[in-house]
């Protein structure tokens, strides 16, 4: 099956006061239609950055090189107008913060009707009954009325469902969805989640879900892509990863989440495991691995030169940058 | 809906009243003698005082003097200036509309210059247009109106003899005549007006653009000029309101130096002569209406931030 997303050696360098920083090293990956694919790592890795670039919403004096491919359509060549119908048409975004993402200003019809209107051409009472049955798809009750409300009417859940609708209005290819739970509640979560994982098995849409939450990526994607500095740690499919992490930073992420294996692994231990330390800005190009500071394992090869994305076994699409991965462990299903 | 607006009614009314009595007390406080600001004569002597501050209600109690202005105004009859013999109603309806439209004329001004500069300034951040923007808003806020004003006289009126250097014509006896006196003084009051509203729009529209919705209403694929003035332009028109509302404010009490530069007998004009004269019946008359006329302003913006923020919209209505 084609890939919709087709994300190859991206790299994206911003700018703050006190110069550039490298905020993603060179990162590739691939969706296919009806596939979740979980794009995971901790604050500051660069996840967010990869996708706002996906659609070119980094601010003016981000450098952007690589290829970023919708459908085969290169995103970072077209012109504006080209780009707009590959924005909100093609490929939707939610954010993270429902609550300042939805403007405060129009009601929730209006925001869903403008989607509507430029990529659907509808207008008027199609629109309107469109819109409905979009408020009706992530849940929302009651959506005559929801329609007329503001956003500061809403609760927090609330908005993030009328932010899918909006998504979902343009009849997107590939949805990605930028932390999407992360400033909810544990129970508004889940309900999220559920009209997430729904829409994937109703329109086969592809989905890039960015994380930092290993337990929402165990819930519904089916491969996951590890982010460390900006750059890809360790690829695999979700089951594969879950049973046998080997890099020593995924291993880290797992061990920090309760009853996973391999904190079951190690379940001598009364508490969870941190990984000690903070993810690098880096403002110019390593010589070595970037987790090796962070890193149990590291060796003066790791400080000595960075490690490039090798296929790992046990299964063949399984890959990671790391010159001493983890043993595959046997672990007790 | 309903309570609130009573509400905000009982607010003004009680402002008025609150104003009214500092006003009252307030020119009564300011040194000098209104007899002999009257007669003109220093050396008067106590017992034509005294008949002159009888023959105005100037010796009762103030309390008394209070109560007896009050229901003057109650009942519309505010007498006759000391001063110049006429009844002061005439004098209120002949100065307010000039500076009305003097108000009017140079917010109109100010809006079409300072809105759209602000815009493009914010959009255009840091690139040539923007300094340029700024340079002339700081300029347009520190060059004094009176020189302003001369400056475009002796341009206008004297070296291209276009426009007439000054006076006043009512609209109605002669609408031309009465734009052309009104064009520079509007223009120099209007482009103060531009600096301010330039760069409270600017600085309001950098921060909506910084916004998430703003972020949002792009990935949505709306083109730019929707995204700037749909989605920015409403979240940041709302600081631009108030000070549209304090510079009403301004304008309305009268901007005695711009109408004295250009001859307009505006409430600028009639608000110095009064206080020069120690004429206490003009001044508080003036002082009441110029106050009444801000708690409308003041009114009227709330229903402007209702429109503009439905947030407000819901907390005024509980």
């Amino acid at each position: 099956m084609p890939a919709v997303l087709e994300v190859d050696d991206l790299q994206v360098r911003l700018f703050d006061r006190t110069g550039p920083v490298l905020a993603v090293r060179g990162i590739s990956l691939s969706v296919r239609r009806g596939e979740v694919v979980a794009l995971v790592g901790e604050s500051g890795c660069g996840k967010s950055v990869t996708a706002l670039s996906l659609l070119r919403l980094l601010p003016g004096d981000a450098q952007v090189t690589g290829s970023v491919r919708v459908d085969g359509r290169e995103v970072l060549e077209l012109s504006p107008a080209q780009l707009r119908t590959i924005r909100g048409g093609e490929v939707a975004m939610v954010f993270q913060e429902p609550m300042t993402s939805l403007n405060p200003a129009f009601s929730v019809g209006n925001q869903i009707a403008e989607v509507l209107r430029l990529h659907q051409g509808l207008r008027g009472a199609q629109a309107r009954a469109r819109a409905l049955e979009l408020l009706r798809m992530v849940g929302i009750g009651d959506p005559e009325k929801r329609l007329r409300s503001f956003p500061h009417e809403l609760s927090g859940g609330m908005r993030q469902r009328v932010m899918i609708a909006m998504a979902l209005a343009g009849e997107p290819k590939l949805l990605v969805l930028d932390e999407p739970t992360t400033a909810l509640d544990v129970t508004t979560q889940a309900q999220i989640l559920d009209i997430v994982r729904d829409l994937r098995s109703r329109t086969g849409m592809a989905i890039l879900l960015i994380t930092h939450d290993l337990g929402v990526v165990a819930d519904i994607a089916d491969r996951i892509v590890v982010m460390y500095a900006g750059a890809k740690v360790e690829e695999a499919d979700v089951y594969d990863l879950f049973r046998a992490p080997r890099h020593p930073y995924a291993a880290g992420l797992l061990g920090a989440l309760p009853g996973s294996a391999v904190a079951r692994r190690e379940a001598g231990r009364l508490r969870l495991a941190e990984i000690p330390g903070m993810v690098p800005v880096l403002r110019a190009p390593l010589e070595s691995c970037a987790f090796a500071p962070r890193c149990q394992r590291a060796t003066d090869q790791c400080r000595e030169q960075p490690p490039l994305l090798t296929p790992c076994g046990p299964a063949d699409d399984h890959a990671v940058a790391c010159f001493h991965p983890e043993p595959v462990a046997t672990v007790p299903a | 809906m309903k309570v609130y607006v009573i509400r905000r009614l009982g607010v003004s009314v009680f402002t008025l009243v609150v104003a009214s009595v500092l006003v009252f007390l307030g020119i009564r406080a300011v040194p000098g003698n209104p007899a002999i600001a009257l007669t003109g004569n220093a050396n008067l002597s106590p017992a034509a005082i005294a008949a002159i501050e009888g023959q105005y209600g100037l010796n009762k109690p103030l309390p008394v003097q209070y109560a007896d202005w009050l229901r003057q105004i109650l009942t519309g009859h505010l007498g006759s200036s000391p001063v110049t013999g006429m009844p002061i109603t005439t004098e209120l309806s002949s100065a307010f509309p000039i500076t009305v439209e003097l108000t009017i004329l140079a917010m109109l001004i100010g809006i079409v210059i300072g809105i759209p500069a602000g815009i493009i300034a914010a959009v255009r951040r840091g690139k040539a247009i923007d300094y340029a923007g700024n340079a002339i808003a700081l300029f347009g806020l520190s060059i004094p109106s009176f020189w302003f004003g001369i400056l475009l006289i002796l341009i206008f009126a004297v070296l291209l003899r276009v426009l007439p250097a000054s006076g006043y014509v009512s609209f109605l006896s002669s609408p031309g005549s009465n734009l052309s006196h009104m064009v520079m003084p509007a223009f120099v009051l209007g482009t103060g007006v531009a600096a301010v509203l330039m760069r409270q729009m600017r600085s309001g529209m950098l921060e909506a653009l910084r916004a998430d919705y703003v972020r949002t209403a792009r990935a949505k694929g709306l083109p730019e000029p929707s995204v700037v003035l749909k989605h920015a332009l409403r979240n940041s028109l709302v600081t631009v309101a108030t000070v549209i509302g304090l510079q009403l404010g301004v304008l309305l009490s009268g901007v005695a130096v711009t109408e004295e530069v250009f001859g307009l007998p505006g409430v600028g004009d009639l608000t110095i002569n009064a206080v020069f004269q120690r004429d206490y019946p003009t001044i508080q008359a003036v002082a009441l209406i110029t106050a009444a006329a801000i708690i409308v302003i003041n009114f009227a913006l709330d229903f402007v931030y209702a429109f503009l923020s439905p947030r407000v919209r819901v907390e005024g209505a509980q």
